[in-house]
Parts: C-alpha cells; structure tokens; sequence
C-alpha cells in the first residue's frame, strides 16, 4: 500500500503542483508547501483512497480544503502586517516561466476571480471538464458548479476583452 | 462569441515542473510521518506493558502468591494481546 502510494504521488507529482500553483497564484501562499501538505495529509488518509477510480480526485480534494486553510491564515498574516502584501510575486519562479502576455493575462484575469469562482474553473481544466468530479471535490451541487463556472467564465471574459484579447 | 476556452485549454494544460529537491523533501517528510507513527504504535505497546507489570507487582506486594495473583496475571496477559491485536488491526486498516 505504502508503495502504491508512492506511485500515486509520482505520477500525479506534476498535475498536483501544477494545480496547487494555481490554487496559490497572487496569494502569499507558497505552492510548494500546499503541495507539501497535500501529499502528508493524502498519507494520512491513504486507506479511503480508490485506486481503481479516480485518485487525482482525491489528491485534489485535499488540496482544496488545504488551500483554504493556508489561505485563510495568509489572509489573518495579510491583515496584521500590510507591509507584507503580495510578497513573491515578483520573484516567483512561475511568474517567470510563464512569460508569454496572453499567459499573463489569463493568469492576472484568474487571480482577481473569487476562489468560489477560480477553483472550479482551474478543476474545469485539470478534471477534463467532468462536473459530477468538480462538485464532489467541492463539496457543492452540480448546478451550483455550472452556475459558477458560467459566471466565472463570464468575468475572466470581460477581464480579458478589457486588457485587449 | 469568443469565450477564451482554447485560451485556457492551452493555459491549464503547461504542468509546472516541481522545483528542484522538493520530490525528495516530501518524501523525506513521509518517511519521518511513518516513523512518529511506528514510534507511537511501540509507545502505547510499552506503556501498555509498563502498566500491566506494575499492577502485576503491586499484587505480589499486596497478596503474594494467591489467588489474586492468578486474577492479575490474567488482566496482564488479556491486556498484553489486546495491546497486540489493536495495533494489529489498526495497522492492517492503515495499510
């Protein structure tokens, strides 16, 4: 089982930081530690994992209640030191890569989205558009994130028409 | 309409490398997570057998060698195999 784990952590290891990165974009938050998190707390409850269904899903479920955890903590850090706002941003190495202006459009349009909106729409992407998988990692019904998938799409939309795409 | 999908399609398909070490750094982590629990589950067995041998000792002091002394030699030994099968199956269901 430990071994099986493992596997699972390696051949998920790139979906896994690439969707904590964009849970984390513009946060504070660093994504490595989300992803750090994920992986021990996923051990923890490695006997609910189905390996014959879909064990991403379950990867990223735990990112998601993670996430808000770490989000919420960099919000109270946030808020007692203003001079710490949007620390690493600048010197973020994703930031870097990802250099390309339509990039950086989409990335800026995503990061100013609501996380009730973001997640659903970055699980969108990452599920291959399954939305019965989106609401069981969010907790939510599926007509719920259909609805905030369209007002999702919609604002990244005019936020993208605004900047000239 | 455009609705920027081919856009994001593209966007959320790049998967960000891991930095470099933190493969290793989190399974570093792991490993230490299975110890402290291996740890626990031999802290409990000891604790477990700790206790048992003081009431064992506390009848001998008490009562000597009778029949007292078979009715604690009896909690001690449930005791010891509950220790052991709780371990065991908690292991089982873990793993």
């Amino acid at each position: 089982m430990d071994n099986d784990f493992e596997n699972l952590i390696v051949t998920y290891e790139k979906d896994l930081y690439s969707f904590c990165c964009h849970l984390t974009a513009g946060s504070g938050v660093n994504a490595g530690d989300l992803y750090q998190d994920t992986v021990l707390a996923a051990f923890e409850k490695r006997a609910q994992i189905d390996f014959t269904r879909n064990p991403k899903s379950f990867l990223f479920s735990i990112a998601v209640g993670k996430w808000k955890n770490a989000w919420r903590k960099a919000k109270r850090r946030q808020e007692k030191d203003a001079m710490s706002e949007d620390t690493a941003e600048s010197d973020n190495p994703e930031t870097m890569v990802q250099s390309s202006f339509t990039r950086e459009a989409i990335r800026t349009a995503l990061v100013a989205l609501h996380d009730k909106l973001r997640i659903p729409l970055i699980l969108y992407y990452f599920e291959d558009r399954n939305l019965d998988i989106i609401a069981s990692i969010c907790n939510i019904p599926k007509g719920t994130v259909k609805s905030r998938l369209h007002k999702g799409r919609a604002l990244l939309k005019a936020a993208l028409e605004k900047e000239g795409f | 309409m455009k609705d920027y999908d081919e856009e994001l399609k593209i966007y959320f398909s790049e998967r960000t490398p891991l930095p470099y070490g933190l493969r290793e750094q989190t399974f570093a982590k792991l490993k230490e997570a299975k110890e402290a629990k291996s740890n626990w589950i031999w802290g409990i067995i000891a604790f477990d057998f700790i206790i048992s041998a003081s009431i064992l000792y506390a009848g001998w002091l008490m009562f000597g060698q009778g029949i007292f002394m078979y009715f604690v030699t009896i909690i001690f030994a449930m005791s010891l195999v509950a220790a052991v099968v709780v371990t065991g199956v908690r292991n089982a269901l873990v793993n």
